[in-house]
């Protein structure tokens, strides 16, 4: 049953790059079922970036390696549709999978450092990607990775081209990394998971202005997946705020952080000391309790056991979604009775 | 105020030996000429990005590094010329918490064991009265005393972060080092944690040196902010003073790039250029000249000397060379 | 604040403490580890009650009923060429080859674990000197080592077993060396340092305890290794000496009769053969259930 967000946008229907519904991602482990990601919905519009958002344990991971089919045992995508320009990759075959992805869809991770491999240069493995999906000299592939460098900020590329991983530093393996994934020719959607966690934060601005510039210039669609709401300040347009697996909260950048609707959103950015609330003051505003765990979740709110507004029904129903803005749902029983100001 | 910790030109340089056979081996200079005080019951927080060397000058404040130059006063006596029973003692009065919950608590020994360790090795009193002690260590850092018994696997992240904080207060000292003691923890757990932080530092007296590459972190819960680069402190000030009017160009590059959460105002921010250098070869003159939007001719040659622009204000650079 | 949620502190959870019934949950799951587990139970019974089950003395000989077949004149499992009940030998074969186990295993595991202990916890000179030793006697083959040592004290099984725990040591030296080193540099171990911990309980009561998981494996795997190699020196007859009813003497000595009377020379296989897999099997069980916890 794919979920009323269609219908707000349905004259831009077109405009979407990837909608996923309803996605159910379990784990099968031994001491019992973790509901990973649990019916969550959401939708990526062309050029744009939208930031998944949540702190260890919610799933966001979980969700980005379902869109790219790489759950493995014991893990399972249990139902829904994720639909990439219209069609449902979870019908795909698995060869038809392997020529989405680094292709149409691909993914840059935290450690660039295991994501590349130590044993090639950092040439080949770009030349790697285009050899892969298409079907050109080696020669013009060598031309073009040096171009892809150039064009992620790598000074002298046609040095660099024969370098290994180890040789670069964190900042320029993480530049690397984009250059593969944006080494196909007509890139759909880019999936970046904590992209920019392991670097300082020097470096980390640089990437972040770097994947900004290239989000314009290749109008490229970015799922970002991220613990850090000043990444997210920084450069989402939208943004789905998830916790022990649910969606709670989903709206447009501004909204997000001026008016949050859901107590973990609040909770979340009232425990950053970044947040103005804090000058002058020594503490700060933290939830309470800690994550619960997930293979002892009930089936409501899982928010309930550290909410400080909670109540017998967060226990018991899982809120339905209320829409209470433009662009702007929340799940939550108390959604327009909270005042948050 | 009294001073706790006086550091004079420390230096802890680490020899790396060559893999070729006869060339010369290379020095890290993790540390390089570093000089600050820390006042009794102020927090001191120092903020760099890797390589900067803030995790070594920690640990060889600590003596868990030996020095290579300089002396470190730890209630006017150097830490470095303590003979063993000067060590032990010194060990009780300075404590560290480290950044790892997950590595910093033996993972075969019970909580109860890992806390009664300090207790018992500096002979603070008999089974019970250290059982006792445990338990109130416990409860004081917001966790059950019913759990004593489990291992440190069977407790989170932020969990295991406090049992780390009760071991290091549980000798009563004066002088804390955290070394990035909240970076690991989600958002969430880390603000409950810094406030533990700061109940314990009010309840114990406690000093602390708080180590973080988190500006936004370090300006919270300081008093006073130390920025460091390649090993040499770059500015030094209140931390009123240095949010306000941040004089070095690293400091006001770490301020630029640090994201603060407000999306009208925190994008398009200039950028600083270049990669963060190795300690090992750190460039001629000011370490930050290659990266520097301000590099004037002098600051390829010489190294600029630390001034104090005004009162408990120091920069170490050219552009900022009389004191006011 | 609330932390966990509240237990009582019912028998199970003081079991769920305990980190060896964590790992023996784990362990239950695999199923050749269990019938590892299994044979290896049942070996240790037999040992023990040998003279419960033996229906003959093992020495005892009856010239006149040499090389009965099975099932003949009362012998379960036929009789040698000096007519000793071939079942009751392996009853208490089993006895010896449990000693054999338990005291190489002993022997490697002491001087071997205090030697890795030194090495990598003192570094420097103390490691270069032991690891010279260990390189010097991994430089030789198993075998040879311990028949060098054996021609030097005399052939017996006392001196069998103390060459193969000899030859032992170096595994476990290496083995402990090698988690000494990684766990010295655990900040756990920097922080019981700044504590004031002395060096003697850093070593034993801090790092050793992490490093027990592979040197249990080595132990397990090596009484697979002890049977084998007893077996195998005393085929060589630098080992046990007759009459003691050692499994490898007798194989040896009924070399001779593989065609002619193959009950004396299989059933003694066969024990070996099956004791040794159940080491083996239990042994990379709990590899499999030690090693990826540790990654934990």
């Amino acid at each position: 049953m794919s979920e009323a967000i269609d219908v707000n946008v349905a004259g831009r229907k077109t405009n979407t790059v990837l909608q996923m519904e309803n996605l159910r991602t379990f784990f099968y482990t031994q001491k019992g079922v973790v509901k990973a990601v649990n019916d969550v919905s959401l939708r990526i519009e062309k050029g744009k970036t939208l930031a998944l958002v949540g702190e260890s344990g919610c799933g966001k991971s979980v969700t980005s390696l379902s869109i790219m089919r790489l759950i493995s045992k014991p893990g399972r995508i249990e139902s829904g549709r994720i639909l990439f320009e219209g069609e449902d990759l979870l019908t795909y075959s698995d060869r038809r999978m392997r020529s989405i992805r680094g292709n149409r869809i691909s993914m840059i991770f935290q450690e660039p450092m295991t994501s590349l491999n130590p044993v090639f240069r950092v040439g080949e493995q770009i030349v790697e990607v285009f050899l892969t999906h298409e079907k050109i000299k080696k020669s013009e592939a060598y031309e073009r990775a040096v171009e892809l460098l150039k064009m992620v900020g790598i000074p002298a590329p046609e040095k660099r081209i024969t370098s290994y991983p180890h040789e670069l530093s964190g900042g320029m393996r993480q530049r690397v990394m984009i250059a593969m994934a944006l080494a196909s020719p007509d890139p759909g959607l880019m999936i970046a998971d904590e992209p920019t966690t392991a670097l300082d934060v020097t470096i980390q601005a640089q990437i972040l202005q770097l994947m900004n510039e290239l989000q314009q210039r290749v109008k490229m669609s970015l799922l970002l997946i991220t613990h850090d709401m000043g990444v997210v300040a920084e450069t989402a347009d939208h943004v789905v705020v998830m916790y022990a697996g649910k969606k709670v909260e989903e709206a447009d950048i501004n909204d997000i952080f001026e008016h949050p609707q859901h107590p973990y959103t609040v909770g979340l950015l009232n425990s950053i000391p970044a947040n103005e609330k804090y000058r002058g003051r020594d503490r700060l505003e933290a939830i309470p309790g800690v994550v619960p765990n997930l293979l002892k979740l009930h089936n409501g709110c899982p928010f309930e056991n550290r909410c400080v507004y909670a109540r017998d029904i967060c226990r018991r129903e899982f809120p339905e979604r209320r829409v209470i803005g433009e662009n702007h749902e929340v799940y939550c029983h108390f959604a327009d009775q909270l005042d948050f100001s | 105020m009294e001073k706790l910790l006086e550091v004079k030109n420390l230096r802890k340089h680490f020899e790396i030996k060559s893999s070729k056979l006869m060339s010369e081996s290379s020095w890290l200079k993790a540390v390089d000429d570093v000089s600050f005080d820390v006042n009794r019951e102020e927090v001191l927080g120092i903020v760099g990005e890797s390589g900067c060397g803030k995790s070594t000058l920690g640990k060889t404040i600590m003596r868990l590094y030996d020095k290579t130059d300089g002396s470190v006063l730890f209630k006017n006596r150097d830490v470095f010329e303590l003979d063993p029973r000067g060590v032990k003692e010194m060990r009780r009065t300075m404590q560290m918490v480290f950044q790892d919950p997950f590595s910093s608590l033996n993972p075969r020994k019970r909580i109860e064991s890992i806390l009664a360790q300090p207790l018992r090795i500096h002979n603070m009193g008999g089974h019970e009265e250290i059982s006792r002690r445990v338990d109130e260590l416990l409860d004081e850092v917001g966790l059950t005393t019913r759990y004593r018994r489990r291992y440190p696997h069977q407790f989170s992240g932020g969990q295991r972060q406090r049992i780390g904080l009760a071991r290091a207060v549980a000798l009563n000292p004066e002088l804390v080092i955290c070394d990035e003691a909240v970076s690991a923890l989600d958002v969430s757990i880390q603000a409950q944690v810094l406030n533990l932080l700061k109940d314990l530092q009010e309840k114990y007296h406690l000093t602390y040196i708080f180590i973080a590459h988190d500006l936004s972190v370090v300006e919270f819960i300081s008093d006073r902010i130390l920025v460091m680069y390649l090993g040499r402190i770059v500015e030094l000030a209140d931390k009123e003073v240095i949010v306000e009017n941040h004089l070095h160009p690293y400091t006001k590059a770490l301020f630029e790039a640090s994201p603060g959460i407000d999306p009208r105002k925190d994008r398009g921010k200039r950028v600083l250029l270049g990669d963060v250098p190795s300690p090992i070869n750190p460039p001629r003159g000011c370490h930050f000249h290659p990266r520097c939007p301000e590099c004037m001719d002098i600051c390829r040659e010489v190294y600029p000397p630390s001034v104090e622009v005004e009162p408990g204000h120091r920069v170490a650079c050219h552009l900022y060379q009389e004191a006011k | 604040m609330s932390t966990i949620e509240q237990t009582a502190d019912t028998r199970q959870s003081r079991l769920e403490n305990s980190l060896l019934y964590e790992n023996w949950l784990l362990l239950r799951k695999n199923k050749s580890a269990m019938l590892g587990l299994f044979i290896i139970v049942i070996f240790i019974l037999v040992a023990v009650f040998a003279p419960l089950l033996a229906t003959h003395d093992p020495i005892a000989q009856n010239i006149d009923l040499r090389l009965s077949r099975p099932m003949e004149n009362g012998y379960i499992l036929g009789s040698d060429d000096f007519g000793r009940d071939l079942y009751s030998r392996i009853i208490y074969g089993a006895r010896i080859s449990l000693m054999i186990g338990t005291i190489t295993v002993s022997i490697g595991l002491v001087f071997g674990v205090f030697l890795g202990l030194i090495a990598g916890y003192y570094g420097g000179v103390f490691d270069i000197l032991i690891m010279r030793l260990i390189d010097i006697m991994l430089a030789f083959p198993y075998i040879l080592l311990a028949l060098v040592i054996v021609a030097t004290l005399g052939p017996s099984l006392r001196n069998a077993m103390i060459a193969i725990g000899i030859v032992g040591i170096p595994r476990y030296a290496r083995i402990v060396r090698s988690s000494v080193l990684a766990e010295k540099e655990s900040d756990y171990i920097i922080v019981e340092r700044s504590l004031g911990a002395s060096n003697f309980e850093l070593m034993f009561k801090s790092i050793l305890p992490n490093c027990l998981s592979p040197i249990i494996v080595q132990a397990t795997l090596g009484y697979a290794g002890a049977i084998l190699s007893s077996a195998a020196l005393s085929f060589l007859g630098m080992g046990t000496q007759p009459p003691t009813p050692e499994w490898g003497l007798m194989l040896s000595s009924a070399k001779q009769f593989v065609a002619s009377a193959w009950w004396v020379v299989t059933f003694p296989g066969v024990a070996i053969l099956i004791s040794v897999l159940g080491f083996n099997l239990f042994g990379d069980g709990l590899r499999d259930v030690l090693d990826p916890r540790l990654k934990e």
